[in-house]
């Protein structure tokens, strides 16, 4: 039975006798199991795995000789580490560099002398296992490659040492790694993790590194390479990962160039082109039909971009950059102008003209979307009350409401204030909430829903036919108004008999709701939405979008 | 017999294995355990077969073991047939094994003989 507080070392060797000389040579101080070829010895280590602490192995062996073992040995990465000391017969220098080459890291020769080949047993394992206490400072305790600090601290040194030689620091990740730790559960994942450090740990040369920042992210500093190199051994790398018994996985990579960001201090920050070797990484991660991304121009300008927003839009709002544009949404019935969306537009003295596809996203991630929907419901407001004021037939406008709003627990109370401040009729405001917004949050809506209602206001429901409404729920909801999504009025065309419109609107008369069809830029599509019996149009065949003194000529104009 | 006076008459040297192993104890048991070893009976096996692949693996095996134990009189002939056999020389290599059977022999019955 094994003692526990012995390490124990594993004796592969053929004959008997030699055997038993080891055996009883190391009893004293380690427990010791023997086998009797490479292939038995293979099957106890992969039994044993980390408890063997050394393997002595005789190279001259029937079934599987000890270059064979050696060979199986470092196929596995999570048994490639144990140390391996060859027993040789002493027959010349050749055979020794050759099982050095093949991954013994030291070699007793024959005749054994049992007091040498004790020490060196001691030598080798002392000198692992310290080395893996360094290694448990500097490495990365799971994967095996560097930690995080080591590989930036390692990385800085490289590159300061050899300012002659080009650089790219590449950054891998799984995709959809926490998937796989879901569905196949922790260890899994952390075995797949081991691989692919030993995998990257593998692929680099000596002069390289290796590490692992967090998670499933790994970092590279590689000599560099063109970007259709990296692709090849990116692509490589994956092969060799799923090669071994590891759930199927995709591994993507981005490259940042490393190199001065200013030129003129000439200072190279390591973590920054880390930074954006992620991000080229982060641009590539819903593209199924690009996996390897390098940082350049474009990626550069994004963000950029991304803190020109962050930075400038509270400015923004108090300078009133922020520019209210109305859509006319048009009656069927005589055509005239019945109402009208608010859309935001952002003029900016630096950057221009800028559409909300650009910078509502970074807003809604901030929260800062809640303030520009109030500077928007106050403007609309606003805007009423001059039109009034000035003897324009006023007309509904409605304005999208964010999901942030709904959360708000004081929104329809200030919602309320604003149009009472501008003494502007509750029924002249509407809110536009999205389907999608809508089932993503249905309960804290509904409520909302009932409290403009009791206050006057009107609700719309925005983009119908893009989401997963519940038909059943329509009928709880009480909107107001069902905005027919651009791509329901599109499908139409092309065969207006049988289409799932008229069921739509047919559904919105029962339930009371007005119908605005969105998107119409024909006069087919006009006529066979007024066959329909929908109610009203907002689209380009009527008008773009329009600035506020625009707007008011085309209500004076149209009505 | 006593161990060393073993080795004295087997051309054997006790000071060698002596300086290698840490009791006489040890060599003893292994001197004993020699007796039963297998790679002289494999090599014989193997001329007679006349493969060349295992006659060379059983002599090397056999020149391992004379080694560990300083067998020198046994192992210097084992050496010898064991560079014929590992060039493939089988027609060389079968004239030595008398004299390897002859050693093996005298070995083996000295051994027996020990106290």
């Amino acid at each position: 039975m094994a003692n526990s507080s012995k390490r124990t070392v594993l004796v592969v060797e053929d004959n008997d006798i030699n055997r038993e000389m080891l055996s009883i040579i190391l009893e004293d101080d380690y427990n010791v199991i023997q086998a009797e070829n490479g292939k038995v010895g293979l099957d106890i280590l992969n039994e044993y795995g980390d408890k063997i602490s050394l393997v002595l192995l005789d190279i001259n062996m029937p079934v599987m000789n000890g270059y064979e073992m050696m060979a199986e040995v470092q196929k596995n990465p999570s048994l490639s580490h144990v140390p391996i000391i060859v027993t040789t017969s002493n027959e010349g220098v050749d055979e020794e560099i050759k099982c050095l080459e093949q991954g013994a890291s030291d070699f007793v020769t024959k005749p054994y002398n049992a007091e040498v080949v004790l020490r060196r047993v001691e030598s080798m394992i002392h000198l692992r296992e310290a080395s893996s206490m360094v290694s448990v400072l500097e490495h990365d305790m799971l994967t095996g490659v560097l930690n995080r600090e080591f590989f930036f601290w390692n990385a800085e040194k490289i590159v300061d040492n050899n300012t002659g030689k080009e650089y790219d620091i590449v950054c891998t990740d799984v995709v959809n790694f926490r998937s796989i730790n879901e569905h196949y559960g922790n260890a899994t994942g952390d075995v797949l993790l081991k691989c692919i450090g030993r995998c990257i740990a593998d692929m680099i040369d000596e002069d390289e590194l290796a590490g692992r920042l967090n998670g499933d992210v790994f970092a590279m500093l590689i000599k560099h390479r063109s970007l259709e190199e990296h692709k090849e051994v990116l692509r490589k790398l994956n092969e060799t990962v799923n090669s071994y018994d590891v759930p199927k996985n995709v591994i993507k990579s981005g490259i940042c160039r490393v190199k001065p960001l200013d030129t003129k201090d000439g200072k190279i920050d390591l973590s920054i082109i880390c930074d954006r070797a992620r991000r080229a990484l982060s641009s590539v991660k819903d593209k199924y039909d690009e996996d390897c991304a390098e940082f350049d121009e474009r990626v550069q300008k994004d963000i950029e971009f991304e803190q020109f927003v962050l930075d400038h839009m509270e400015k923004a709002l108090e300078d009133e950059e922020f520019k209210v544009y109305y859509q006319p949404k048009h009656r069927l019935s005589d055509g005239k102008p019945g109402g009208a969306e608010a859309l935001v537009r952002w003029i900016n003295p630096e950057r221009g003209f800028m559409n909300p596809g650009m910078f509502i996203p970074l807003f809604e991630k901030s929260r800062f979307i809640s303030k520009l929907d109030m500077y928007m419901y106050e403007h609309v407001c606003r805007d009423i009350r001059r039109w009034i004021d000035s003897g324009i037939p006023a007309v509904p406008v409605s304005v999208n409401a964010s999901r942030h709003d709904f959360s708000q627990p004081d929104f329809v109370k200030k919602l309320t204030a604003l149009a009472d401040k501008y003494n502007v009729s509750h029924e002249l405001i509407h809110i536009e909430v999205t389907e999608s917004a809508y089932t993503d949050n249905a309960g804290a809506i509904d409520e909302c829903i009932n409290k403009l209602h009791e206050n006057g206001f009107k609700v719309e429901l925005d983009d119908f036919g893009t989401g997963y409404s519940n038909l059943g729920s329509l009928n709880d909801l009480h909107f107001d108004v069902m905005k027919l999504d651009m791509s329901l009025v599109r499908k139409m065309g092309t065969d207006p008999d049988k289409n799932i419109l008229d069921f739509i609107i047919e559904l919105a008369d029962m339930l009371h709701m007005t119908t605005v069809a969105e998107g119409a830029e024909h006069e087919t599509e006009v006529k066979n939405l007024r066959n329909k019996g929908c109610d009203y149009i907002q689209g380009y065949y009527y008008s773009k979008p329009l600035p506020e003194e625009d707007f008011e000529k085309y209500l004076v104009e149209k009505s | 017999m006593t161990v060393k006076e073993c080795y004295e008459a087997i051309g054997g040297s006790y000071d060698g294995v002596m300086s290698r192993l840490p009791s006489e104890a040890l060599v003893k048991r292994f001197l004993l355990k020699f007796v039963n070893d297998k790679s002289f009976d494999e090599l014989t096996a193997a001329l007679e077969a006349e493969n060349v692949e295992d006659a060379f693996r059983a002599a090397h095996t056999l020149k391992g073991v004379c080694g560990n134990l300083s067998l020198d009189k046994l192992g210097a002939s084992s050496i010898a047939i064991t560079e014929e056999l590992r060039a493939g020389n089988l027609e060389a290599a079968k004239p030595m094994y008398p004299e390897v059977a002859a050693n093996y022999k005298m070995t083996v019955d000295a051994i027996n003989q020990i106290s």
